[in-house]
């Protein structure tokens, strides 16, 4: 029996779905389409599905809404296919709880890369520790998941770059766990096809900066003895 | 003219205050005469009724008083004495009326009686006794038989008119103090309205977010503000007709470019298949910076407390991770209230461009007293001077440095500035002196100050 992943393409564009299908068994997966939500719950019972590739802008009922009713009741992750460029989309889309997004027009490369990714985690880690939905407090601080934005206490946003915000989710997400070097690239690498060449140690200090009160004397992200590093927090999931 | 003033309300007060004073120079002159006559017949009127009483008391009391009663009868102005002949020939009487008049008052008959009022105007006199500093003689002179036989003679000189004084002149000031300010507040008050709309008319052509002009307040500067909101959501509506259709174009172009990327996929031929995905690779690039430019604001993102420092930094370390040679100098926090999102994506812009035509860029925050500025120096080959300006019209890239297959749409400086007007700001470029380009990305300080308020 073929024992490779099975993906839901679900897209009112037939030359996508079809050539994406046929890309994703070109690369040893193994693909079934659907133009519709309809179609794509028929699928979703006839069949086990081990993700969905699904595009926010459909005819009828909508990929949010979909994937929104997907969340109720099965465990099956979720890549949204978004418009390009366009923020709501992609926050909404993590809101209701979307594993991952792409803006159309995607590299089917990056797909591939992202469809793998979030195969690997769902296989790890329980869905309920799933990214992009909520948010996590720890000290003064609200780190929004889907916006990627760190609010203060008086709401006052302060930006993340992309590997801070992977950074300190990977810590926030595992309070009082010392993690070497090596495992924090591994975790901050996890989304990202592009190398992470920023080194660890640089970006660390620059969190310290904006989220420690002191940052000479952090009292949130400690150095542990050796090599890595640790959230000393208090998290909380809301 | 210089002492005119320049604003509406100068000009008012100015115009209030020359019609006080013609106003007031006109009452002058026709009042002038009449207070002046009045004045006359009272002090005319006193002396004879002085001399009445005193011819009485002569004729009834003892010869060795009248020295004493004459005295006392008499004043600087007017001189008095009793002597044998009278002063004024017999039948001398101008007015003969007020001779009359005198002669009754005092039961004598009219030859006994003696008047004479200069004819000539009491101003006259007064000037005249003015100018030559002697007496031109008496204004009036009465002569009047006693009983006992003796004339009294009297004579007048003009008493001086008294003088129009610093009353006359605290009250015209006072009164022109007061319609110069009513009228200076009430042309501020009228041409408030007018200084709003020169606000708003001034932000609508920066491309500025704002609110409608109030449609309230007099008829006149109702209809102006009613008629310009017609105005600026027609102006609206057209533009937002035509970026729409932009977007819609950017934005369908999806479904090929994806479906050409996935075919793409499967051709054979390795040379071919990478230029035509370099070319598609271009074609995005296009759509996406045309939506951009289409969207503009249309997000509708909403206005948040930012610490800008953090964003910049963060825009700055992102591009960065993608291997862009930039460098962001570190400062102090600043809080302000933006749009983060679409910050980030003119600060990017900038970033974009700096990196792509000098190695380096150097991205550092200063403050000045009425803007921060976010600064993106590069170390290219600039801009000529007389394209500084010009670059940011939409789809123009520069001949030679800024070639086709150089990438982009020509749009980003356009985008980065949409953005920049419509939180108040703007975007400059200059050649900087020690070569490449700096950009400014300014903000309007009283952004910050607003959030700072809040906090």
């Amino acid at each position: 029996m073929d024992h490779s992943p099975h993906i839901l393409i679900v897209d009112d564009q037939r030359d996508i779905r079809d050539l994406l299908a046929r890309f994703l068994v070109k690369h040893g997966l193994r693909a079934s389409v659907a133009e519709n939500a309809e179609a794509a719950r028929k699928l979703m019972r006839a069949a086990k599905i081990d993700l969905i590739v699904l595009d926010i802008m459909m005819p009828g009922e909508d990929g949010l809404t979909l994937t929104r009713s997907i969340r109720e009741n099965q465990d099956i992750p979720v890549i949204l296919l978004t418009a390009m460029g366009d923020e709501t989309d992609r926050i909404v889309g993590l809101e209701v709880g979307a594993d991952d997004y792409l803006p159309k027009p995607f590299n089917p490369r990056e797909l591939l890369a992202r469809i793998k990714a979030v195969l690997r985690r769902a296989r790890v880690m329980p869905r309920a520790a799933a990214p992009g939905r909520g948010q996590l407090c720890f000290d003064r601080w609200k780190l929004d998941l889907a916006r990627r934005e760190l609010l203060d206490e008086h709401g006052v946003s302060v930006a993340l770059s992309s590997g801070e915000f992977r950074l300190l989710l990977a810590l926030l997400e595992r309070p009082g766990m010392v993690l070497t070097r090596d495992q924090l690239l591994d975790l901050t690498r996890g989304r990202s096809v592009q190398p992470f060449d920023r080194s660890i140690d640089n970006q660390i200090s620059r969190l310290r900066r904006k989220i420690e009160r002191d940052p000479r004397n952090p009292s949130l992200i400690k150095t542990a003895w050796g090599d890595g590093y640790s959230f000393a927090g208090e998290v909380q999931r809301r | 003219m210089r002492l005119w003033p320049k604003s509406l309300a100068g000009r008012l007060a100015a115009f209030l205050v020359l019609t006080l004073v013609v106003a007031q120079v006109v009452t002058f002159v026709l009042f002038a005469g009449e207070r002046v006559t009045t004045f006359r017949n009272a002090y005319r009127d006193d002396m004879v009724t002085r001399l009445v009483s005193l011819v009485r008391l002569l004729e009834e009391t003892p010869p060795e008083l009248h020295q004493r009663l004459i005295a006392t009868a008499s004043s600087a102005l007017l001189h008095i004495d009793l002597a044998a002949e009278p002063i004024l020939l017999s039948g001398e009487a101008a007015p003969p009326d007020l001779r009359d008049r005198l002669a009754v008052a005092l039961h004598k008959s009219t030859d006994d009686v003696r008047l004479a009022v200069s004819l000539s105007g009491w101003r006259a006199q007064h000037r005249k006794m003015q100018r030559n500093r002697h007496r031109p003689g008496p204004w009036a002179s009465v002569s009047v038989r006693l009983a006992s036989g003796k004339w009294l003679n009297a004579s007048a000189d003009v008493p001086p008119v008294p003088r129009l004084g610093s009353v006359f002149l605290v009250s015209f000031l006072i009164s022109a103090l007061a319609v110069a300010a009513v009228g200076a507040l009430g042309v501020k008050w009228a041409s408030k309205p007018l200084n709003q709309l020169a606000g708003a008319a001034e932000r609508l052509g920066r491309g500025e977010r704002f609110d409608p002009l109030p449609e309230t307040g007099p008829r006149e500067t109702r209809q102006a503000n009613v008629a310009f909101n017609q105005m600026r959501s027609r102006l609206e509506r057209f533009i937002r007709d035509r970026t729409t259709m932009l977007a819609a174009v950017a934005h369908d172009l999806r479904t090929p470019i994806t479906t050409l990327r996935l075919r793409a996929e499967f051709i054979d031929d390795k040379e071919a298949k990478s230029k035509i995905l370099e070319t598609l690779a271009e074609m995005q690039t296009m759509a996406e910076a045309v939506l951009a430019f289409a969207r503009g604001d249309a997000e509708n993102e909403p206005t948040r407390p930012v610490d800008l420092t953090a964003l910049v930094e963060s825009i700055v370390e992102d591009a960065a991770a993608k291997g862009k040679h930039v460098r962001f100098t570190e400062s102090q926090k600043r809080t302000l209230s933006c749009r983060p999102f679409a910050l980030r994506r003119a600060l990017g812009n900038l970033i974009d461009n700096a990196t792509f035509y000098g190695r380096n860029a150097e991205v550092t925050i200063e403050t000045t007293a009425n803007e921060t500025r976010i600064l993106i120096d590069d170390d290219g080959p600039g801009i000529p001077k007389e394209a500084l300006e010009h670059v940011f019209d939409p789809f123009v890239r520069l001949e030679g440095s800024r070639s086709r297959d150089t990438g982009g749409a020509g749009l980003g400086l356009a985008i980065a500035r949409s953005i920049a007007r419509s939180h108040g700001g703007d975007v400059r470029l200059e050649n900087r002196p020690q070569g490449g380009l700096r950009a400014i990305f300014a903000l309007p300080n009283d952004v910050l100050g607003r959030v700072a308020d809040q906090a």
